[in-house]
């Protein structure tokens, strides 16, 4: 794989990257880590990626199974003290990524994989294909997953 | 299927997803800890490498000094073996300081990139003065065991020719290693610079 080539997919995706990571952590350090652990993987999958899919799918894959055994991981070591946050600010975009993060954080790690793909406006048959369901499955997970997010706001 | 997009929760996530897409593209993507752990992890064979080099090369400069002199008895040979050993080690120390120090990944990514180009510099200069004296040196104690050992055998000659040959292919994947790294860093930098 040529380098050039490698680095204009992380620069074309990198927003894609970026977005997923955060979703799973909001340390500036531990997304950084995580946004390097994907790097290493796509570039480790990067001779295997066939083209069945399509390179923002297979980005998607590799993201999200990165974070999800990062999150994994994260459960059975011991929990750090987390306090170096990406948006200090407190403009309201910054209340509305934090409300988002929070949101998120609440679901599990399958469940924020499947709603963050449905925000990017990911048809339920790419979802079900990133995540290894059906496309019938997607629908009833999204179904749950807002009742929980209602459940949530109610609170 | 259920129109999800009607709820409430999810079409202000989706706001939300925007704002945070826009917010993360206006965001440094390399940060300098990954960048710092990126090198790191590329640069671990060379760190073994000076580490080795620094305790293990010393004894065996000691040890082939000591047993070439009781062997060779030749004055002017283990002196030059002493001088060349000498300088070796002195190379491998200052060296090794560079590479190997602990606090290399504190200081800043230009004085990383200093302290790398001092020790490529070290590692091209084994090229030029370490080949050849080392060449030198193999052919001259090959030529005196010939002459004082009565059953010499110049397999052990073509042994320390092979051996110079894997030093150099060593040295020389060594070097490009250092380039490799050392060209990335000054990247960053740039890019740094050009960010602010």
């Amino acid at each position: 794989m040529d380098q050039k080539l490698f680095e204009n997919l992380v620069r074309e995706n990198r927003s894609t990257i970026y977005t997923v990571c955060y979703m799973f952590s909001k340390d500036a350090n531990e997304v950084a880590d995580l946004f390097q652990e994907v790097l290493i993987n796509i570039w480790k999958g990067i001779d295997r990626f066939e083209g069945r899919s399509n390179v923002k799918t297979w980005i998607y894959r590799i993201s999200l199974n990165t974070c999800i055994s990062f999150d994994r991981k994260r459960k059975k070591a011991t929990k750090l003290e987390m306090s170096a946050n990406f948006f200090t600010e407190t403009d309201n975009d910054s209340r509305q990524v934090e409300l988002l993060h929070k949101r998120i954080s609440i679901l599990q790690p399958f469940d924020r994989a499947i709603v963050l793909l449905w925000l990017e406006s990911i048809s339920y048959d790419e979802i079900g294909a990133i995540v290894g369901i059906s496309a019938k499955n997607v629908a009833v997970r999204l179904t749950r997953i807002r009742e929980q997010l209602k459940n949530m706001s109610n609170d | 299927m259920e129109n999800l997009n009607t709820y409430v929760e999810f079409e202000e996530m989706r706001t939300q997803l925007n704002i945070l897409t826009e917010k993360l593209n206006a965001e440094r993507i390399i940060s300098d800890k990954m960048v710092r752990v990126a090198t790191q992890s590329r640069m671990r064979w060379l760190t073994i490498d000076a580490k080795l080099g620094r305790y293990i090369a010393p004894p065996i400069y000691v040890m082939l000094c000591i047993s070439f002199y009781l062997l060779t008895q030749n004055i002017p040979f283990t002196i030059y073996s002493v001088l060349l050993f000498t300088a070796a080690c002195i190379g491998q120390r200052i060296y090794s300081n560079d590479i190997a120090d602990k606090n290399l990944w504190d200081k800043t990514l230009l004085e990383i990139v200093q302290k790398l180009a001092r020790a490529r510099k070290i590692n091209e200069n084994w090229y030029k003065f370490g080949v050849p004296l080392g060449g030198l040196w193999i052919i001259w104690c090959g030529s005196i065991m010939s002459k004082t050992i009565p059953n010499f055998s110049f397999g052990l000659y073509i042994g320390a020719l092979i051996g110079l040959v894997f030093g150099f292919l060593i040295r020389w994947f060594v070097n490009r290693r250092f380039k490799s790294v050392e060209d990335n860093l000054t990247e960053v930098i740039e890019m740094e610079k050009n960010n602010e």
